[in-house]
């Protein structure tokens, strides 16, 4: 073996050059790996714990779907989908059940969706809200939030805490400040429940802390104000009964739609045009009144923080169970999937970057492959001497095996310093999200990078294992080498 | 050798202007198209309803009372029913379209290309028809449509103010009447095809009574308007106005 090593050696620092080009190129990869790696892992665990600290909290509960709940509103409230969003089945059980949980710490019921947002009539600007039990959304999350101007919400008053950002929207478009105490229009377009507009105070302007892309335009709202912009009425479920003539061209065919002139002449009437029904047309509005009145009892997800060390997975599945017990058809959903799009789209960004770096590794491959077939064919009087004097196979395929191992260490090594150096400098300055797109790659506006172990210990494991792929061939093309070559080469 | 060289050009002209002929003036049935459906000098009211279906959402019916001055392009939408939407409105004077809550009493800025209440009707469905003014004719063919001729038109927007910048209009050949319309966005997707297989005919002028439109982006949803108690009498000024929707609403 001392042996082995000795020409390993020899051979490596005779070869300088080629050792020098396959030395950069593992140096470079590992390098790479281990940075962006490292970086993303502390992009995810920011992400998640900002994400459960202070917007989601470890789990989600939300009424029966067939899409991907998310607490951001996406087209009517599921991901992808532009549907109604169904509303948690039993509240006011469910919640009795998370109250007698000892694995509960605390959780906040919320409705969300989108309106635009006008002062006066005209339309100016939008927001995504968040309408909210103000109190229980402080228990949940007590420190999530910045309150520029005015105050938090009374759960007694109707009102909204504005996202700066809407603030600064209003204020490009309309010209016009908007201050704590002014009050706004809200205009709900809900897929279902058609236009619906609610005038609301202002009690305060705020920023959430360690924002993001997605949750820059949301502002916080009473929970009827939300209910009210979203059709979530005592009148809102009521079945509709259609007759055969109210559906009659539905299921025709074009050809039966148009098999005659379609041509009638008209009998007009009159009766619209008397001038007191024109203004009693709407008759008793009292019922109207009735059912327009919110549901209390309507949320479509509570946000639920878990004690310190108590099962996620655990929790889910005994609530889980409670649901099948009770015959309700609600379910759960992580935290992940509760964020939404932002923050699997970092998740994903891991994924593409490691398929980038497959292909960049077989690009490696074929490179290092390349200089070592040159070496071993420049090597092969020498191999073929070795062979004559006595060597074996086995001599040979370790001695090319422990070279390629040594410069995988080696430069391996190399590249962990660098990278190492690397993650330590941009750790104390940070790296500041040039745009939206790298606030949500990188988990918010400055990410100040640790390095990773689990990105360490892949990285040099990669590299070796493409080093150990590269010599496969070389090494075939080496041991297939005779002794009598030796003497056959000049 | 002149008379050999006449003889072609002669043909030539004669079948142009055969063809000339026989292509009819797609601007004027447009036209024509807009007057027949305009009242000048008459109020027009209707009570229409909206059906919608939808095979995820399920099914959504509304009834509403229209007003329309042409003469001055405004008009009024009121709900009726469903009980739970009673009073909210539309209202469209002097290129202003509001949308009124009764809950919060309050009115919004609204646009001609926002839907109505849910359906896949638009508010832009509502107003006097002004096809020849916002619409030039890129392209046609003729075709058949159940038992009629038809003359195959592609209209493409001359503004942007239009809910559709691209249309295809099915027109029958015997009366110039549109019976279908195919409308697409400005990348070229359809969006939604409207039927029109009922028309019904107050003196010189023709009032669409029953209208099929089918979402092409959603499988399935569908709405059907229907106009009924179709009424010219004269419709007091003040209707259309804010406080006509605030004073019915009280």
């Amino acid at each position: 073996m001392k042996i082995l090593l000795k020409i390993a050696v020899r051979n490596l620092f005779e070869h300088k050059v080629k050792t020098l080009i396959i030395g950069i190129i593992i140096a470079s990869g590992v390098f790479i790996l281990v940075t962006v790696n490292s970086m993303l892992d502390t992009s995810k665990k920011g992400i998640r714990e900002n994400f459960i600290e202070n917007y989601t909290g470890h789990l989600m509960i939300h009424g029966k779907t067939t899409g991907r709940a998310s607490l951001f509103p996406q087209g009517g409230g599921m991901d992808g989908e532009s549907k109604k969003t169904p509303t948690i089945e039993s509240f006011f059980d469910v919640v009795e059940f998370l109250e007698n949980s000892p694995q509960v710490k605390a959780f906040s019921p919320q409705i969300s969706g989108s309106a635009r947002v006008s002062v006066e009539e005209s339309d100016m600007g939008f927001s995504i809200l968040f309408g909210i039990d103000p109190e229980k959304y402080k228990e949940m999350y007590p420190q999530n939030i910045n309150i520029i101007e005015g105050e938090y919400l009374d759960s007694n008053e109707e009102g909204i805490l504005l996202s700066k950002s809407v603030v600064n929207m209003l204020k490009r478009f309309s010209k016009r400040e908007v201050h704590a105490g002014d009050k706004i229009l809200l205009t709900g377009m809900s897929f279902t429940a058609g236009t619906k507009i609610r005038e609301v105070t202002v009690k305060g302007i705020m920023e959430f802390k360690n924002s993001q892309g997605q949750l820059q335009f949301v502002s916080l709202v009473s929970v009827d104000t939300m209910r009210a912009l979203e059709g979530l009425t005592v009148g809102a479920n009521m079945e509709v009964e259609l007759s055969q003539e109210d559906t009659e061209l539905m299921d025709m065919s074009i050809d039966d739609m148009f098999s005659d002139t379609g041509l009638g002449n008209l009998s007009l009437d009159n009766s619209t045009s008397n001038t007191s029904d024109i203004f009693n047309i709407l008759g008793d509005s009292s019922e109207s009144k009735a059912l327009s009145e919110t549901d209390s009892g309507a949320w479509y997800y509570i946000a639920v923080r878990l004690e310190p060390g108590a099962s996620i997975e655990g929790f889910r599945k005994s609530i889980q169970n409670w649901f099948d017990e009770q015959g309700l058809e609600n379910s759960t959903a992580d935290w992940l999937q509760g964020a939404g799009s932002t923050a699997q789209a970092s998740q994903n960004f891991q994924w593409v970057f490691n398929v980038v770096i497959i292909m960049i590794a077989i690009v490696a491959i074929i490179i290092i492959m390349n200089t070592l077939v040159i070496s071993i064919t420049e090597r092969i009087p020498e191999i073929g001497t070795i062979r004559a004097i006595g060597g074996q196979k086995s001599f040979i395929r370790w001695m090319i095996l422990l070279e390629t191992f040594l410069i995988s260490i080696v430069f391996g090594t190399i590249g962990i310093i660098a990278a190492t150096i690397a993650l330590n400098v941009t750790g104390a300055i940070g790296i500041e999200a040039p745009n939206m797109f790298f606030e949500v790659i990188l988990g918010g506006k400055v990410l100040y990078p640790v390095i990773s172990i689990s990105a360490l210990i892949a990285g040099l494991i990669s590299v070796i294992l493409i080093s150990l792929i590269a010599c496969i061939y070389p090494l075939v093309l080496a041991l297939r080498i005779q002794p009598v070559t030796a003497m056959q080469s000049k | 050798m002149k008379h050999k060289i006449f003889i072609p050009l002669f043909l030539i002209m004669i079948t142009s202007l055969a063809s000339a002929a026989e292509t009819p003036d797609f601007k004027a049935i447009l036209e024509l198209n807009d007057q027949r459906q305009t009242f000048e000098n008459q109020d027009f009211s209707a009570t229409i309803t909206f059906i919608s279906v939808d095979p995820e959402e399920g099914d959504n019916k509304s009834t509403m009372v229209m007003f329309r001055n042409d003469d001055d392009d405004k008009f009024l939408l009121l709900t009726l029913e469903p009980v739970v939407d009673k009073g909210v409105g539309i209202l469209r004077v002097d290129d202003n379209l509001w949308q009124y809550d009764p809950e919060s009493r309050k009115f919004t800025h609204t646009s001609l290309k926002d839907m109505i209440q849910g359906t896949d009707a638009r508010n832009s469905d509502m107003r006097v028809s002004t096809l020849s003014e916002d619409y030039e004719v890129t392209a046609y063919e003729e075709g058949k449509l159940g038992a009629f001729d038809v003359w195959i038109v592609t209209l493409n927007a001359l503004n942007d103010e239009v809910t559709y910048p691209k249309q295809i209009v099915y027109i029958n050949k015997e009366n110039n009447l549109i019976l279908q319309a195919k409308e697409y966005s400005l990348t070229g997707r359809l969006m939604r095809s409207k039927y029109t297989p009922k028309y019904e005919k107050i003196n010189n002028k023709f009032v669409a009574t029953t209208i099929l439109i089918v979402d092409e982006l959603v499988k399935g949803k569908k709405t059907q308007i229907t106009f009924k108690d179709i009424s010219l009498k004269d419709i007091p000024e003040e209707v259309f106005s804010k406080n006509y929707l605030e004073r019915v609403n009280r």
